[in-house]
């Protein structure tokens, strides 16, 4: 038999067995990887997001519609079953392997070390973030740093120590933001991860770990670095969000979304939207709503706040009940699921909390409090006084970084960082009285990590269970 | 071997000649004296019988012809020339053991066969009045599973062989025509019935192996007519009939919808819309069946010429099919020729060539499926409105149309709105819709053989099938669709606009060598040996183009081109097999036989790792009935035992299913709202192991015939697993490019038993009767998945979510819902019964079986409840012969097998407001007038235990149908003789006449999602109905 006449490949694709083998192919490559922030944190028909995991289940917001088993964040009812746990998972490590592939293939293909290295560093910081936020969600994940090259090779990976995952997150982002520009000098470039970034991010990682002293220094050295140069906060609160202020001063870095029939819409207002009217005509679903504990904490903060009308707006009747919307992502999509707004993954008011938390936490209250204050009077609130305890200090940063930051990804994950999710969230179902049928919902200390997908863990007996769940 | 027509005798000078007695012995091929051969004078009515030794005496003019017949043998004329002894043998008949019978890659003696094969000759397929020949075949074949899940015109009927083994790689045989593999069944299902000279349906494996990795479906082998040495005949067959819809469904007429809508208001406490509360004669009585139906018309015209010299022989022939189809709207034609030509260049070279062009045309329409997204034939545009659906839920009291000529739809009609549904007009789709298929097709081959010396053959053969399809469909401005509900003949929608044209070519070319040995030794041994090698390329290549919705200027133009933005897609995809094959056959004193069988082949579609599948086979047969202590018993004239274990293949995984390739991944980058960048990342990984669906076949049967085989009973019994099926399975995520990819696991198990007896009941000269039966027994179930806790679950209709399943040690495919035990009688039987955990229950809803006795009825109670395959299913054709009438009837069947009607998932999805079958009389209305105990009540909120799947909308499809008749009187010769005829014939042909069934839907065989490879089966949601065909016809030769 003559062997070429049965090994066919189709004409109309290239094999990947073919591929990365050029300049061309690891450019392509790099976008890819990039494009699967989209579905990490987004994406119509593939994951709704990581809203999911960080604003539903807080005290921020609640799913109007219980679409795709995101209603079920809201009351900790879901199972390992729930489809956006597994979306969530896939996304993850379709993210991680896109950035493996041009890791261990890049070094062998022709290209200046410049661009090689920028290539790599770029998919180094996607695959920190991708494992920053999965680490954050499940605690111990499968670490993998290579490709996979068959696929039993893929059973072989059972979970890794959180702090061995914490300790790559780390090593990526410091190799990372060593090779990354500054700025990019074609505006073709805008929303490639910066030195900034990564360094941006490597700080709120340390701060996770509570490695306050590097956490300290690092965000030192991107505030002496960029502060007020190359990142700035907005004069105007609102204006961080319009889809015509893209990429803005105060954006560090955020997953960029285009609309336009192109396949790289945004879906928010679509999944944010009360009403098919304010999503253009097509479905909305109002998944990412405020909660009535967000409402009374900016009628607390007082009328001159000015996040509080750029973050939610409503009333709007749904089924007799008044409902609240965001309105950080609102446009009007092309089709479903095909709008503009970029979501922000990390910006400078953030960074400026962060450094007033870390050095905070370091006893140095004075020092921290000029910081956070910027971000208050930027909102048209008056500073706290530099003489709050440390303690007062630490509840007040809480308290301005949910308002600052709602409805942008960040709530549950703060909450998990000062170890105040329980009792912030306990007291926020017995204030509100959220039930589950006759009783208050109740969080309990296992569920402050999700569970992993039953799909993985019966197809890989090696995967275990997080305590709780089954 | 090549059956070729005696020499006719030369004709004596007639002159008057003295009698004279003949005598002589008749023997059969044995040697045997054959009892009981009449022995004829030609042209006379003197004649006498052979007696128990064969032998026989008559008086006749020396110059006599002496016609010899019997029945089950061919007769045979032999002139007397003057002598006093007269001995001849008699040949078998064609269908009895001298047939040959065509297997792949050659031919064997019936009676040498140590395999499973049916074989259907001419007689019974050329003069049945349907378009395709798989149709012909429904009924006749033992251990095949012929069904017609649709009525549509064209549409060819479903064979299985031997049960279903695969989930996802389909469960088609393979078509083999005059020895060429087709790629497309379609080649098959356009041969014009009338151009077969037999058919031979390969069951086990042994038979299959040939064919290595395609054979695992068992092989339909067909052979076209040739032509025979002699004057050149002429042929022609034209019949013409009409259609009517076998079978209605009852659904109520307006009167009663109105008391059943104002009763299911008045139980959600509903006020009835001013508009429905008139005197119920004031509106619209629509029997909306009326108006998607009507006659049918059906006509065939055939001719041929065939003939040959002892150098070259021919067939051709020309034919056109027409049938206009029972819905308004569809129908079907067809254009075909065939040139069949062989010639013997030399003593050693003999040249063959087939080769069939056709031409057909197919209009479809949206019928079935969803309410308002049909499943449309060939697949098509989504969300246009499913006409026979519609037919069956659109309310009674709407008219077609309504006063200003638009379509009645529930926004327009009795003002709008007065119901709520959102249901759509059943006439609109036939009137507007468009879709006509055009597909020209051509099949041919050149074989050229060589003998290299006696008994040595070299053959060459190549060929190659092409088939060309243009579709176009259309959905204008102006039809109501659910995109654009309120689109109508007054209001057309630009939008709504989708014109498409789809072009798709597939070619395939063919080449194979082979070489066959057959000698015979020392008298008794035979031997026959095959070796062969083959290739085989499979592309096709695909493009279509549609305009953008809302650029149309407007509705005048019914091409792409109008409108003012134009996209368009390609698509190609080949496949290609390198293959190498051999076979021995040996019998010793035609007793004790073997036939081994072995094939590599070589397939593109598998992965590098598993690139070359050898497929071995072996049969063994004792033809006891040859030995002395059976021959002490004259009368069995044949027994035969045999058994048989296969290994074949199913390579149908698709075209580079293994291979992982790049796909676009884009993503934002600029100033900004940024600017689209192309990235691309792999689809999925590498299977370098993937391969063919492994089929392992035991085969055991016998042959037994009696009294020279007047009665023949055939019995088989195998058991068939299929393995590595072909799944898409979970793998882990870490992977990253995907979190599903085919693997071969999982196992599914057939096992069966299939009879086939035919009896000459009555012989002679005046009246014949002979019989044809057949009845098969398969059990199907699924032994493994790819996980222990797997299932494959799939949605039977939008909204009976997982209702079909694929589970571990139950058949492919069963249905899965909730158990109805009845309804709830009154408040105090809701009271002490478990309920509806979703909603609750009340009086009258229906009541399901509490399966885990936890006392509530949700998910955990879903259970199994039904089977969509039969327990049997059987066959019989019944052929009568007095002088020169003929009457065949067949009868076909099933029983057993359920059926899912889906048809009432709108009916209760709209409860109360789209119409109902008349089922719903039986109704639950209050406790002290429950009904009949199993229709719930009607409530224009119904709960969901109404809309969720249960058994109270699955059905017992058990059938008996009269599915051939065909009554044919043939015109004497002196009449046919004076105007030139050689003979003729005219006939009455009626198909599908009864079918005896307590299904009330339009076919038991009903199945919506028809050859698709997904275990989807028995499904009826708006079926296109069997067609009642009545036809007359001539036949004539000259």
């Amino acid at each position: 038999c003559n062997k070429d006449f049965i090994d066919l490949n189709d004409p109309t694709r290239v094999p990947t067995s073919e591929t990365y083998q050029d300049s061309l192919s690891i450019a392509t490559g790099v976008v890819a990887a990039y494009s699967t922030l989209q579905d990490i944190y987004g994406k119509l028909n593939t994951n709704i997001g990581l809203f999911a995991f960080t604003e539903v289940p807080s005290d921020n917001s609640y799913s109007v519609v219980d679409g795709q088993g995101v209603g079920e964040f809201e009351y900790f009812t879901y199972t390992s079953g729930n489809g956006r746990i597994q979306s969530q998972w896939a996304a993850t490590y379709r993210a991680v392997a896109r950035c493996n592939v041009i890791l261990s293939r890049a070094p062998a293909v022709k290209l200046t070390a410049a661009t090689r290295n920028r290539y790599l560093a770029e998919v180094k910081f996607i695959r920190a973030l991708a494992y920053f936020d999965a680490v954050q969600i499940w605690g111990d994940i499968p670490l993998v740093t290579g490709e996979i090259a068959t696929i039993s090779d893929a059973y072989t990976f059972g979970r890794t120590p959180a702090a061995t995952v914490y300790a790559q997150i780390e090593k990526d982002l410091m190799e990372a933001q060593a090779d990354l520009p500054v700025s990019y000098t074609s505006a073709n470039d805008l929303g490639r991860v910066t030195k900034g970034a990564a360094r941006g991010l490597l700080g709120k990682v340390y701060l996770t770990e509570k490695k306050y002293a590097l956490a300290e220094s690092t965000l030192r050295s991107f505030l002496t670095d960029y502060d007020n140069t190359t990142y700035k906060l907005q004069p105007n609160y609102a204006d961080i969000f319009l889809t015509t202020n893209e990429v803005n001063s105060e954006i560090i870095f955020a997953v960029r979304y285009s609309k336009g029939g192109l396949g790289v819409g945004s879906p928010f207002t679509n999944f944010f939207a009360p009403t098919s009217a304010q999503s253009g005509g097509s479905g909305a679903s109002q998944y990412n709503s405020a909660r009535q504990d967000l409402l009374d904490a900016f009628k607390a903060s007082g009328t001159a706040d000015t996040r509080a009308v750029a973050s939610y707006g409503g009333p709007v009747t749904v089924t007799g009940q008044p409902t609240y919307y965001t309105k950080k992502y609102m446009d009007v999509p092309t089709t479903t699921g095909d709008g503009e707004n970029d979501w922000i993954v990390l910006r400078h008011a953030d960074v400026l909390l962060m450094y007033a938390e870390v050095l905070n936490e370091l006893a140095r209250p004075t020092e921290a409090v000029p910081y956070l204050n910027r971000v208050r009077t930027r909102a048209g609130l008056a500073g706290v006084a530099t003489t709050l305890s440390q303690a007062d200090l630490r509840l007040q940063i809480e308290k301005d970084r949910r308002l600052e930051l709602n409805f942008e990804g960040h709530r549950w994950f703060d909450l998990l960082r000062t170890g105040r999710a329980l009792s912030v969230i306990n007291a926020h179902f017995a204030t509100y009285q959220i039930k589950v049928g006759a009783s208050v919902v109740q969080l309990q200390p296992f569920q402050l990590l999700f569970p992993l997908p039953i799909q993985e863990i019966q197809t890989n007996p090696v995967l275990t269970q997080n305590p709780g769940y089954n | 071997a090549t059956l070729l027509a005696a020499p006719r005798p030369a004709s004596y000078p007639t002159a008057v000649l003295a009698d004279i007695t003949i005598t002589g012995q008749v023997l059969d091929e044995k040697g045997q004296g054959l009892p009981g051969v009449n022995v004829i004078v030609k042209g006379t009515s003197n004649g006498v019988q052979t007696n128990a030794s064969g032998a026989y005496r008559i008086v006749a003019p020396a110059n006599a012809t002496l016609i010899f017949s019997f029945v089950g043998y061919l007769a045979s004329e032999v002139a007397v020339d003057g002598r006093t002894t007269v001995n001849t043998s008699l040949r078998a008949d064609a269908q009895s053991l001298n047939e040959v019978v065509v297997v792949g890659y050659g031919a064997q003696e019936r009676k040498l066969l140590a395999t499973s094969i049916s074989t259907i000759s001419a007689r019974n397929v050329e003069l049945v009045p349907v378009a395709t020949p798989s149709e012909a075949l429904v009924g006749l074949v033992a251990g095949a599973q012929i069904t017609e899940p649709t009525g549509e015109p064209g549409a060819p009927a479903t064979i299985r062989i031997r049960g279903l083994g695969s989930i996802s790689a389909g469960n088609s045989p393979l078509y083999v025509v005059d020895g060429y593999p087709l790629n497309s069944s379609d080649s098959f299902s356009q041969i014009p019935p009338t151009d077969i000279e037999s058919i031979q349906v390969l069951k086990d494996a042994a038979a299959c192996a040939i064919y290595g990795s395609r054979g695992g479906n068992g092989i339909i082998i067909v052979t076209t007519k040739h032509g025979v040495v002699g004057k050149t005949k002429f042929a022609a067959n034209v019949y013409t009939g009409f259609q009517t819809v076998s079978k209605r469904v009852d659904v109520l007429n307006g009167p009663q919808y109105l008391d059943y809508l104002k009763e299911g208001f008045a139980n959600a406490n509903r006020t009835i819309p001013a508009a429905l509360l008139a005197d119920p004669s004031t509106y619209a009585n629509t029997d909306w069946q009326d108006e998607i139906f009507r006659t049918g018309i059906q006509s065939n015209y055939q001719v041929s010429a065939s003939g040959g010299s002892d150098k070259t022989r021919f067939y051709v022939s020309g034919g056109y099919f027409k049938q206009k189809g029972i819905v308004e709207g569809t129908g079907f034609d067809r254009f075909s020729l065939r040139a069949n030509y062989d010639a013997q260049l030399s003593d050693k070279v003999k040249l063959t060539v087939n080769f069939a062009p056709s031409f057909s045309r197919t209009d479809t329409k949206p019928l079935s499926g969803n309410f308002n997204n049909a499943t449309i034939s060939g697949g098509g545009p989504s969300n246009v409105p499913a006409a026979i659906t519609s037919a069956l839920i659109a309310p009674p009291i709407f008219p077609v149309r309504i006063a200003n000529g638009d379509y009645s739809l529930t926004t327009n009609a009795l003002g709008g709105n007065a119901i709520s549904s959102g249901l759509f007009n059943a006439v609109a789709p036939l009137d507007l819709y468009q879709d006509r298929t055009n597909l020209a097709r051509g099949l041919g081959n050149v074989a050229l053989d060589y003998v290299i010396f006696k008994g040595l053959t070299f053959r060459t053969n190549a060929g190659a099938e092409l088939l060309n399809s243009r579709r176009a469909w259309y959905i204008p401005a102006t039809l109501p669709t659910n995109a654009q509900a309120r689109a109508n003949l007054s209001n057309p929608i630009l939008a709504n606009i989708d014109a498409r044209q789809l072009n798709s070519t597939n070619y395939n070319w063919l080449w194979e060598n082979t070489l066959t040995y057959n000698h015979t030794f020392a008298t008794d041994h035979n031997l026959t040996l095959l070796a062969g090698y083959s290739a085989q390329r499979n592309t096709l290549e695909g493009s279509n183009v549609f305009g953008q919705s809302g650029t149309y200027t407007n509705t005048a133009i019914d091409y792409a081109t109008a409108a003012g933005q134009l996209f368009g897609s390609a698509s190609y995809t080949a496949n290609s097999l390198s293959s190498a094959f051999g076979r021995l056959d040996y019998a010793f004193k035609e007793r004790y036989i073997i036939t081994a069988a072995l094939r590599t082949d070589g397939s593109s579609r598998f992965g590098p790792d598993n690139r070359y599948a050898t497929f071995p086979s072996v049969a063994l047969a004792w033809r006891a009935g040859e030995e002395n202590f059976i021959k002490r018993f004259p009368v069995i004239s044949e027994l035969k035992v045999r058994g048989s274990f296969g290994v074949t293949g199913n390579n149908n995984i698709g075209d580079y299913t293994y291979q992982s390739y790049q796909t676009a991944a884009n993503y934002v980058f600029g100033a900004n709202t940024g600017a689209r960048v192309f990235g691309f990342a792999p689809n999925g990984v590498n299977v370098r192991d993937l391969t063919w669906e492994t089929n392992t076949q035991y085969d055991a049967g016998f042959d037994l015939g009696f009294f020279h085989d007047r009665i023949y009973l055939t019995a088989a019994a195998y058991q068939r697993n299929t393995t590595n099926l072909l799944l898409n399975r979970n793998v882990p995520a870490v992977i990253g490019y995907t979190t599903r990819t085919f693997g071969n696991v999982g196992e599914v198990r057939n096992r069966g038993l299939e009879f086939q007896l035919n009896t000459a009941n009555l012989v002679g000269h005046g009246f014949t009767w002979s019989t044809s039966a057949n009845i098969s027994v398969n059990r199907n179930q699924v032994m493994a998945l790819s996980g222990a806790t797997d299932q494959i679950l799939y949605d039977a209709v939008f909204g009976y979510t997982s209702s079909i399943r694929v589970v571990p040690g139950q058949p492919l495919g069963a249905y899965y819902g909730y158990e109805q035990i009845g309804v709830y009688k009154d408040q105090a039987d809701v009271d002490a019964s478990a309920k509806w955990a979703s909603g609750g229950s009340a009086p009258g809803d229906l009541k399901f079986k509490d399966i885990n006795g936890d006392g509530v009825i949700d998910s955990k109670d879903i259970t199994q409840i039904g089977n969509p395959f039969p327990k049997f299913t059987y066959g019989m054709v019944n052929t009568f012969g007095y002088k020169n009438f003929s009457l065949s009837v067949t009868i076909q069947g099933s029983q057993g097998n359920d059926i899912l009607y889906a048809g009432d998932r709108y009916v209760n999805n709209f409860p109360a407001q789209a119409n109902a079958r008349t089922n719903v009389l039986g109704r639950w209305h209050s406790p002290t007038d429950p009904g009949n105990g199993w229709e719930p009540r009607v409530t224009s909120t119904a709960p969901s235990s109404l809309t969720s799947f249960s058994s109270h909308y699955v059905f017992d499809g058990s059938f008996l149908r009269v599915r051939t008749v065909n009554l044919r009187y043939a015109l004497p010769e002196a009449i046919v003789g004076k105007v030139g005829l050689a003979s003729a014939s005219v006939y009455a042909a009626a198909q599908n006449l009864f079918t005896f069934t307590s299904y009330f839907g339009y076919n038991p065989e009903a199945n919506l999602y028809g050859n698709t490879t997904a275990p989807t089966y028995g499904v009826d949601q708006g079926s296109y109905p069997m067609a009642r065909t009545v036809t007359l016809g001539v036949t004539i030769g000259f």
